[in-house]
């Protein structure tokens, strides 16, 4: 795509164009229901996790094939993540945690694959994920502590007429957590798919030196590897702690 | 007479050796992508007070408008913001330090690293 517009005349850098949310049939404006290309993306790696999971573990092997084997480590992985952090009984949130983490970790990579739609670099995709634990939180602490969550933004230890401001402090705070969790995913995605794009633009631009970027870019891309899982764990485990935090929350 | 004890001494063997070596596992998590690990940490430190402000002066905003005080309450708010950006901060290097703690008892110890932490937390 590149090559072509900068064939047409000059360095022409569209990095944000990826990014695009495109209706997959037809023109049209986008509604609250139309398909887009993201809808797609989506239904892929939901295809592509159960595929994984449903196929790899169809063997059920005592000797697991390779496949079988991926599966249960990454199974093993997010379980011994959720007991390290909750405790033995956060495992009834195994489920939910293990969800989340292989959903995001697969359009993390499914994303990385050129022309390839990334759904997490989305901040619309990862807010709804964040905000689903947010409500999970509140809930939670409602259910567990009743009204006596609200002591969260009630700081006993503070004097009489700062608590008022205290609270508004803690509320907050309270805000941060889940827009920081969706920042972090939809904006370390989005930086890393944007920063291969310039690259891409730079090789093209410079004939036979575009070597050099083009190199740069295989360098980017193994490091897009790495960041597309650790994002993923860091969502999953952040999860964890905000659960934790809701199950405990006496700071 | 002999063979259940004898069975029994064969029983806690093996038990003796499946926990050496589970033991023998464990301390190797956790320790590869240390440096990366550190890093994330800042990020996630210098995000959390980014966004308190954020959320602060856009709470401000809001009271603005719904008040129509344009300047009050967003001068105020982004300051609370970042008192509360601040305050997460500290926060999570609090839970941080507690991580290194456990970890670093759990070395000694062996035992589930996590429970000291959590009743400390939890009182």
């Amino acid at each position: 795509m590149a090559s072509s517009e900068a064939a047409e005349g000059g360095l022409s850098i569209h990095p944000m164009e990826q990014f695009e949310i495109t209706p997959l049939f037809g023109e049209g404006e986008l509604g609250l229901l139309t398909v887009t290309n993201s809808t797609l993306w989506m239904a892929l790696v939901l295809g592509a996790v159960s595929a994984f999971l449903i196929f790899g573990m169809s063997g059920r092997a005592l000797v697991p094939t390779r496949i079988q084997s991926m599966a249960e480590l990454l199974y093993g992985f997010v379980r011994q993540m959720v007991t390290d952090v909750l405790g033995e009984e956060g495992v009834r949130f195994f489920p939910y945690i293990f969800t989340l983490f292989v959903f995001i970790l697969f359009s993390n990579l499914m994303g990385l694959i050129p022309y390839a739609f990334t759904v997490t670099a989305h901040v619309a995709v990862t807010g709804v994920l964040a905000l689903v634990v947010f409500f999970t939180v509140i809930v939670l602490g409602f259910v567990r502590h009743g009204a006596g969550f609200l002591k969260l933004f009630w700081i006993g230890a503070a004097p009489l007429p700062l608590r008022p401001i205290m609270a508004v402090i803690e509320l907050i705070s309270f805000f941060v957590r889940p827009l920081s969790h969706s920042i972090r995913l939809g904006g370390n995605m989005m930086a890393g798919h944007a920063v291969l794009k310039v690259f891409a633009a730079f090789v093209p631009a410079l004939s036979v030196l575009g070597i050099v970027p083009l190199a740069l870019m295989v360098a980017i891309t193994g490091l897009e590897v790495l960041v597309a899982c650790v994002q993923a764990y860091i969502f999953a485990i952040l999860t964890c702690i905000y659960l934790n935090d809701a199950l405990h929350p006496a700071h | 007479m002999g063979a259940p004890e004898e069975r029994s001494a064969k029983l806690d063997e093996l038990d003796r050796r499946i926990r050496a070596a589970r033991e023998a596992r464990a301390p190797t998590r956790g320790k590869s992508g240390d440096k990366f690990s550190a890093a994330n940490m800042a990020w996630r430190m210098t995000l959390e007070l980014v966004v308190g402000g954020m959320v602060g002066a856009a709470m401000g905003w809001g009271l603005d408008e719904l008040f129509g005080t344009l300047p009050l309450f967003l001068v105020v708010f982004i300051l609370l913001g970042f008192a509360a950006g601040i305050r997460t901060v500290m926060r999570s290097a609090e839970e941080v330090r507690r991580q290194q703690a456990a970890e670093a008892g759990g070395n000694q110890a062996s035992g589930p690293p996590r429970t000291p932490a959590r009743d400390e937390t939890g009182t």
